[in-house]
C-alpha cells in the first residue's frame, strides 16, 4: 500500500522562478527549443518567469535524466533580458511518455484526412473554438485524450486500452509575465507558445513548427513570421503577418493587418478595418464582414476562396484571370477563362447600392484562383 | 501502397491512408523482419564457428549483438514508407498535370523544407520515441505533403474543367 501510494505521489521540481524589473527600453529577448510556455500580462512593472515541473509514475533516475535534458536560464545585463529555454526532447504542458509491453496500435483517425468546412460560421463561434484551444483542460483527462488516438498492442497483436500503469506523464508548468509595454523578441522553435491576455506588447516574433495560441495581438508595430506551425489568434489588430504552411489557422478577426501567406489554410471570423493580404496557393476562409470594414485587398495566385458574402452594401471587383468562381454547392459557376499571355482584366464588378452607407469595398487580383461563393447578398440587397 | 489518383477523385471521401488490415501486414512485416534476423545470426554463428575451427589456440567466439527494433519504431517506419511511397505518387501525378514550372518549383521547395522539418523530427523521435507529441508530428508532416499535393491536383483540375461561360459584369 505504501509502495502503491510513493509510486503515484507526483514530485514537483522547480526549474526557474525569477523576475526582473523592467522599463520600455528593456531589451527582452525570449528563446524557446521544444518546450510549451504561457505567457500573461504582469500588472506589477516586473518580468516574472516561473517554470515548474510535475512528474506522475517516473523514477528518481528518469526524472533526473529528464532534468538533464532541460535548460532554462535566464539573464540580465544593460537593460536586457534574455532567456534561453529548451528542451532535448519536446515537452508540451502535459507529455506522455508510453512505456507499453510491446506496441502501439495507432487509431486509424490519426491518419484520416480533414474535410474541409463550407458552413458560414458565426464570429462567436469561431471565437468559442480558439478559445477552447488556448486552454489546458483536456490535459486533466490524459487517458481519454490517450486513448482516442491508440491502443496498447500486445505481441500477438491484440488490442487493449491503455491504463494509467502504461503511461508517465509529466506536468511542465511555465508561466511568463510581462508588462505590456515592452517589446517582445521572440523565437520559437517546435515550441508551444500561449498568450493568456490580450497582448498591447509590441512582438518580433518567429515562429518555427509548433503553436502560437493566442487572444488579441494588438499592436501595429507587430511582426510575426509562423512558419509550418500552428496559429489561431482571437484578434489580429496591426502589424504585418507571415504565414508559410500555417496549419489549422484560425483568427476571430483582423484590423488594420498585411498577411503575407502562402502553403496555409486560415479561417477568419471577421473581417475588420483594412485588410490586405497576399497570397500563394492557400486556402482561406472569410465568414464574415464588420460594418465599416473600409477596404479589403486580395493579391493571390492558385488561392482557394470560401468567400461569405457581407450582409452590408458593399462593392466588390475582381481582377486576375484563369479563376472559377462557384457558387453555393457548385450548382453554378463564373469561368473567368485565361487570357492567351496571362495578362489580367476585370473579371467581376458590382457596384455598390446607391443611396445606401457603403459598409465598405472588397477587391481581389487573383490568378489560378477558386472562389466559392456562399450567401451571395446580390441577390438581396440589389434587388429591388 | 500505390494508389492511382483517378481512383482517388472518384472517391474523395475516402480519403483514409492505411487499409483496414494495416495492422495485420505490420505484424507480418515484424514476424518476417525477426525471421531474417535470426537467419543472419546463424550465418554469423557458422562463420564464427569455421574460424575457431582454423585457429586452434584462440578460443573466442565472436557474434555481432543483434539489435531490437522496437515495436514502435518499426510501425512508424511502416506508415513513413507507406506514406512517401504516396507522396512520390502523387508528386508524379502533380508534374504531369501542371503546365506552370513556378508552381512545380514552388511546390518542391515547399517539400523539400517539409522533408528537412521532418529530417529534425525524426530525430526528436529517435531519441523519445514514445512520446505522443513527437508521433503525432511525425504523421502530421507526412499528411501536410501527402494533402498539399492532392489539393493542388483538385485545384488544377476544378480550373481546367471546360465551360464555355465568360462572363465579365454582374
Amino acid at each position: 500500500m505504501l509502495i502503491i501510494s510513493a509510486l503515484n505521489y507526483a514530485q514537483s521540481h522547480q526549474i526557474l522562478k525569477k523576475s526582473f524589473e523592467v522599463d520600455k527600453n528593456t531589451s527582452v529577448v525570449l528563446n524557446f527549443e521544444n518546450i510549451y510556455v504561457a505567457i500573461e500580462e504582469s500588472t506589477d512593472g516586473k518580468i516574472h518567469f516561473d517554470y515548474a515541473m510535475e512528474f506522475e509514475g517516473y523514477s528518481k533516475k528518469a526524472i533526473q535524466e529528464k532534468l538533464k535534458e532541460i535548460t532554462a536560464e535566464v539573464s540580465n545585463f544593460d537593460n536586457g533580458i534574455t532567456l534561453m529555454a529548451k528542451s532535448k526532447n519536446q515537452i508540451t504542458f502535459a507529455r506522455f511518455e508510453l512505456k507499453t509491453d510491446h506496441g502501439l496500435y495507432i487509431e486509424d483517425d490519426l491518419f484520416s484526412l480533414k474535410k474541409d468546412s463550407i458552413i458560414r460560421k458565426a464570429k462567436d463561434s469561431l471565437l468559442a473554438e480558439i478559445r477552447y484551444n488556448n486552454r489546458l483542460d483536456w490535459s486533466k483527462s490524459p487517458l481519454k485524450y490517450i486513448n482516442g488516438r491508440f491502443k496498447k498492442m500486445d505481441k500477438d497483436g491484440n488490442l487493449s486500452n491503455i491504463r494509467k500503469g502504461n503511461v508517465d506523464i509529466l506536468r511542465s508548468k511555465f508561466l511568463i509575465k510581462v508588462p505590456p509595454f515592452v517589446k517582445l523578441n521572440i523565437n520559437a522553435v517546435n515550441a508551444g507558445l500561449y498568450f493568456r491576455n490580450d497582448m498591447q506588447n509590441e512582438l518580433s516574433a518567429s515562429i518555427k513548427k509548433g503553436t502560437l495560441k493566442t487572444k488579441g495581438l494588438l499592436n501595429a508595430y507587430n511582426v510575426l513570421r509562423v512558419d509550418n506551425a500552428n496559429f489561431e489568434a482571437e484578434s489580429i489588430s496591426g502589424g504585418t503577418y507571415n504565414f508559410k504552411n500555417v496549419k489549422n489557422g484560425k483568427i476571430g478577426s483582423t484590423q488594420e493587418v498585411n498577411i503575407d501567406s502562402e502553403f496555409s489554410k486560415i479561417e477568419i471570423g471577421e473581417i475588420n478595418k483594412s485588410t490586405t493580404i497576399t497570397d500563394f496557393n492557400s486556402e482561406y476562409w472569410f465568414y464574415n464582414w464588420a460594418h465599416f470594414f473600409d477596404r479589403f485587398n486580395l493579391y493571390s495566385e492558385y488561392t482557394k476562396i470560401h468567400f461569405f458574402y457581407p450582409d452590408r452594401n458593399h462593392s466588390l471587383k475582381v481582377v486576375g484571370n484563369n479563376t472559377k468562381n462557384l457558387f453555393g454547392n457548385g450548382e453554378s459557376e463564373i469561368n473567368m477563362q485565361p487570357t492567351r499571355k496571362g495578362e489580367k482584366y476585370t473579371m467581376m464588378t458590382r457596384e455598390p447600392h446607391p443611396g445606401e452607407t457603403l459598409s465598405g469595398r472588397i477587391f481581389f487580383d487573383i490568378i489560378h484562383g477558386i472562389i466559392y461563393s456562399h450567401n451571395d447578398s446580390i441577390k438581396t440587397i440589389n434587388k429591388n | 501502397m500505390k494508389k492511382d489518383i483517378r481512383d482517388l477523385f472518384k472517391e474523395e471521401e475516402e480519403l483514409k491512408i492505411l487499409p483496414k488490415k494495416h495492422r495485420a501486414e505490420f505484424l507480418d512485416k515484424l514476424r518476417k523482419n525477426s525471421k531474417k534476423k535470426s537467419n543472419t545470426f546463424f550465418r554469423l554463428g557458422i562463420v564464427a564457428v569455421a574460424i575457431i575451427a582454423l585457429t586452434v589456440g584462440f578460443n573466442i567466439f565472436y557474434s555481432e549483438p543483434v539489435e531490437e527494433i522496437s515495436p514502435m519504431i518499426a510501425q512508424i517506419e511502416a506508415v513513413e514508407a507507406e506514406y512517401l511511397a504516396d507522396i512520390e505518387t502523387e508528386w508524379e501525378n502533380f508534374i504531369t498535370i501542371a503546365d506552370d514550372e513556378i508552381l512545380i518549383s514552388r511546390f518542391k521547395r515547399r517539400l523539400e523544407e517539409l522533408d528537412n522539418d521532418y529530417q529534425d523530427i525524426a530525430v526528436l523521435f529517435k531519441n523519445d520515441s514514445n512520446n505522443i507529441a513527437v508521433v503525432e508530428s511525425l504523421i502530421e508532416n507526412l499528411q501536410t505533403r501527402l494533402q498539399l499535393l492532392k489539393d493542388i491536383q483538385e485545384h488544377i483540375k476544378i480550373l481546367n474543367q471546360n465551360n464555355e461561360q465568360h462572363e465579365n459584369t454582374i
